[in-house]
Formats: C-alpha cells, sequence, structure tokens
C-alpha cells in the first residue's frame, strides 16, 4: 500500500539516526569488524576535534516548533474559529436580516407612492399588467426577497425595476 | 410574513453563507497542505492538517444548520425529497441540484475519508480531488440560488473565495507533483541515510574513512548476534 509522503510523522518518530560519538556500545567491536575499529576511533577523535569548527561554520538551522506548542497553537486556533464562525453567522443574519428590511421598506415606500398613479407607474416599468395594489405588491417583494421569482411567473418581478429597487434574484 | 418565516429563512441563508466561508477556508488549508505551505518553525503541517479538519467540521455542521432552516421554513415549504433528491424541487431545480449533488459529495469524501485506512492512500487522494467540485458546484449553487447574490457582501465573498481558491490552485497547478514527488522523495532518502548509523556514505562523507560496507549494516545488532 502507498503511503502518505505528506503525513507529518516526524513528530511521533523517534529520531533514526544517532551520532557516533554518542553511542555507548558501537557494534562494529564483534568479530572481524575489529580490524577497523581502531581507524574508527582515530577518525571520531579527527571528527571532534573537527566539530567546533564547523559549528562555527554552519549558519543555525531554525529550531522545529514541538508538538506540544503546535497543539497548543491549534487549540487556539479551533477557540478562535468558534467564536469567529458564530459571529459570522450572527453578522450574516443581520446582513440577511436588513436586505429584507430595505427591501420590503422601499418596496412600501414604492407602493405607496405608485397606487394613485398605477398607470404611469406600469408604462415606465414596461410591463404590461397594471394592477399594482399594495397588498399585491407587499405579497411580491416577500416573493422576491426569498429568491422565489421562479415559483410561479418567471419575470414579471424582475421586469417591475421601479418597484422591488434592489431586484434580488 | 411572520416573524417565524423570517427567522427560519435567515437563519437558512446566514447558514449558507457561514458554511459557504468555512468551506472555502477549509479548500485554502487543504491546498495549503498540498501545496506545502508550511514552516516547521513557525507554521508546521501538523497546524494545517488540525486546522483542515476542523474547518471541514465546522462547515459540515453549519451546512446542517442550512438544509434544516431551509426544509423548516413554511414558506418555501420543502419536503424532504426536494431538499435530497436533485431537480425534483419547484424552485430553482438546476440550481439547487448542484447544492443537492454537492452534499452527497461531501458525505462520500467524508466516508473516504473515515475508511482511509481500508480504502489505501492512493484511493483517498484520488476521492478527495472531488472537494474541489465540491467547492465550484457550491459556489455556482449560491450564486445561482442565492437571493442575497445580488447585494454587496455577497458578492465580495464570492469574489474574494473565488480569487484566493483560484490563486492557490494555480500555484498547485503550476507546482506539478512529480516535482514534489522527487522533493519527498529526496527528503525520506536523507532521512534513510541518517537511519545508517555507519553506513558508507555517512562514513565517506563525514569522517572520509571507507569501511567495507557489511552484511546487515542498517541492523548492526543482527549482525552482532549472528
Amino acid at each position: 500500500m502507498e503511503t502518505n509522503p505528506y503525513e507529518y510523522d516526524s513528530y511521533d518518530k523517534p529520531v533514526a539516526w544517532i551520532p557516533q560519538q554518542n553511542q555507548s556500545h558501537p557494534p562494529y567491536e564483534s568479530r572481524s569488524d575489529r580490524t577497523y575499529t581502531g581507524q574508527q576511533q582515530s577518525a571520531q577523535v579527527q571528527n571532534q576535534k573537527l566539530q567546533p569548527a564547523a559549528k562555527a561554520q554552519k549558519p543555525k538551522a531554525p529550531e522545529r516548533m514541538s508538538k506540544a506548542r503546535a497543539l497548543n497553537l491549534v487549540r487556539g486556533f479551533k477557540k478562535g474559529l468558534v467564536v469567529a464562525s458564530i459571529l459570522s453567522f450572527a453578522s450574516f443574519s443581520g446582513l440577511a436580516a436588513y436586505h429584507q428590511v430595505i427591501t420590503t421598506s422601499s418596496n412600501t415606500s414604492s407602493s405607496t407612492q405608485t397606487t394613485p398613479a398605477s398607470s404611469t407607474s406600469s408604462k415606465s416599468s414596461g410591463s404590461s399588467s397594471t394592477s399594482s395594489s399594495s397588498t399585491t405588491s407587499s405579497s411580491s417583494s416577500y416573493f422576491n426577497q426569498q429568491g422565489s421569482s421562479n415559483f410561479g411567473s418567471s419575470s414579471s418581478s424582475s421586469s417591475g425595476s421601479s418597484v422591488s429597487g434592489t431586484s434580488v434574484s | 410574513m411572520s416573524i417565524w418565516e423570517s427567522v427560519t429563512w435567515n437563519v437558512a441563508r446566514a447558514g449558507g453563507f457561514t458554511a459557504y466561508v468555512l468551506l472555502t477556508l477549509a479548500v485554502v488549508v487543504g491546498l495549503a497542505l498540498s501545496t506545502q505551505l508550511q514552516s516547521p518553525s513557525r507554521w508546521p503541517r501538523l497546524i494545517n492538517s488540525e486546522l483542515h479538519n476542523f474547518l471541514t467540521l465546522l462547515s459540515t455542521i453549519f451546512m446542517v444548520v442550512h438544509v434544516l432552516a431551509v426544509w423548516i421554513d413554511p414558506f418555501t415549504r420543502f419536503g424532504w425529497n426536494e431538499i435530497f433528491i436533485p431537480f425534483v424541487g419547484h424552485y430553482r431545480p438546476i440550481w439547487m441540484a448542484l447544492g443537492i449533488v454537492a452534499l452527497y459529495l461531501g458525505i462520500a469524501i467524508g466516508i473516504s475519508t473515515w475508511l482511509r485506512q481500508r480504502i489505501g492512500y492512493t484511493w483517498w487522494r484520488r476521492l478527495h480531488v472531488l472537494t474541489l467540485g465540491i467547492y465550484v458546484l457550491v459556489t455556482v449553487h449560491g450564486i445561482g440560488t442565492g437571493s442575497d447574490t445580488q447585494t454587496w457582501w455577497a458578492l465580495g465573498i464570492y469574489v474574494v473565495s473565488i480569487v484566493l481558491v483560484g490563486s492557490l490552485f494555480c500555484r498547485r497547478l503550476l507546482d506539478p507533483a512529480g516535482k514534489r514527488k522527487q522533493q519527498a522523495r529526496a527528503q525520506a532518502s536523507v532521512r534513510k541515510n541518517d537511519a545508517v548509523p555507519y553506513g558508507r556514505s555517512r562514513v565517506q562523507n563525514s569522517d572520509g574513512v571507507t569501511a567495507p560496507r557489511i552484511n546487515n549494516q542498517r541492523h548492526p545488532e543482527i549482525a552482532h548476534t549472528r
């Protein structure tokens, strides 16, 4: 089975390589490997001598963030996300309600303005029907508000731009 | 219009927008995971992975709120079949169907993530590509069905979301998978070399000592016991 190469497994796996000088029981001390154990030891001594210089030359790599610290950060982000999502839900509710109120009020005001002269308004809107009483316009405004202009009539509400004010898809 | 109708309709709209914003963030973090936008010292991969899971969970919760509010809403009078069967609804059936299909795709991907150990990483990854399809379907569903699409704030949400996801997706396409795999292989080989305590390459590189490779050198304790 193919494994996930992008998995963050480095936190859970132990460090594989141990520096040679820190190992207490090197395996070379057995059998035929003893032939070059001396070379190895001399190399280790050389390596120990050269280490300070190498450390001074190499730029220090940035420290890995510990798993505990990362999880702490994640916990904080999760709390913030919950709060932010609830706040955004409330603000979206407010925006939707505000949009609804604005649309309804504009419809009401326009209907009260157009009720005495329904014929002129129908001409300006270009619609064929001249029935724009206050009751029908208010109900159609809610229909528009709900976005349900396609329930019955297809385009009668969208054509009346002077009535709906802000047209809602 | 009664207060109850207003409440259910507003909750449905707000729930939909909140779910959409959270889905956008989940997709963005998922693309950041895929393109390896991370830093071991400041922003490790663990944070991206955990945030991706949590954002998806939050988005699912608000999506459930959205569906329930639409179902409860007394004005629209949607039945269960109209909510769960595509093209059955009386209200904008095509745009509604896109949302319903996205819901089913999301359920499928959730199940695939749950069964990832069984189906394997390859198939899980192939199925996970469908999340971009979910994002597209949900965006079109929101633009086509939503009654707030023409408001400035809804347009702003859609534009910001599309720009964010689109830019990261372009970055993902420009950074091909083969290159990332090569990087991953290189990292894996470095780890393997590090795993050999007295390997030839390590001895040659660091110490300049050329020792002959012995049997089971990667596990010297086995050679020792033999």
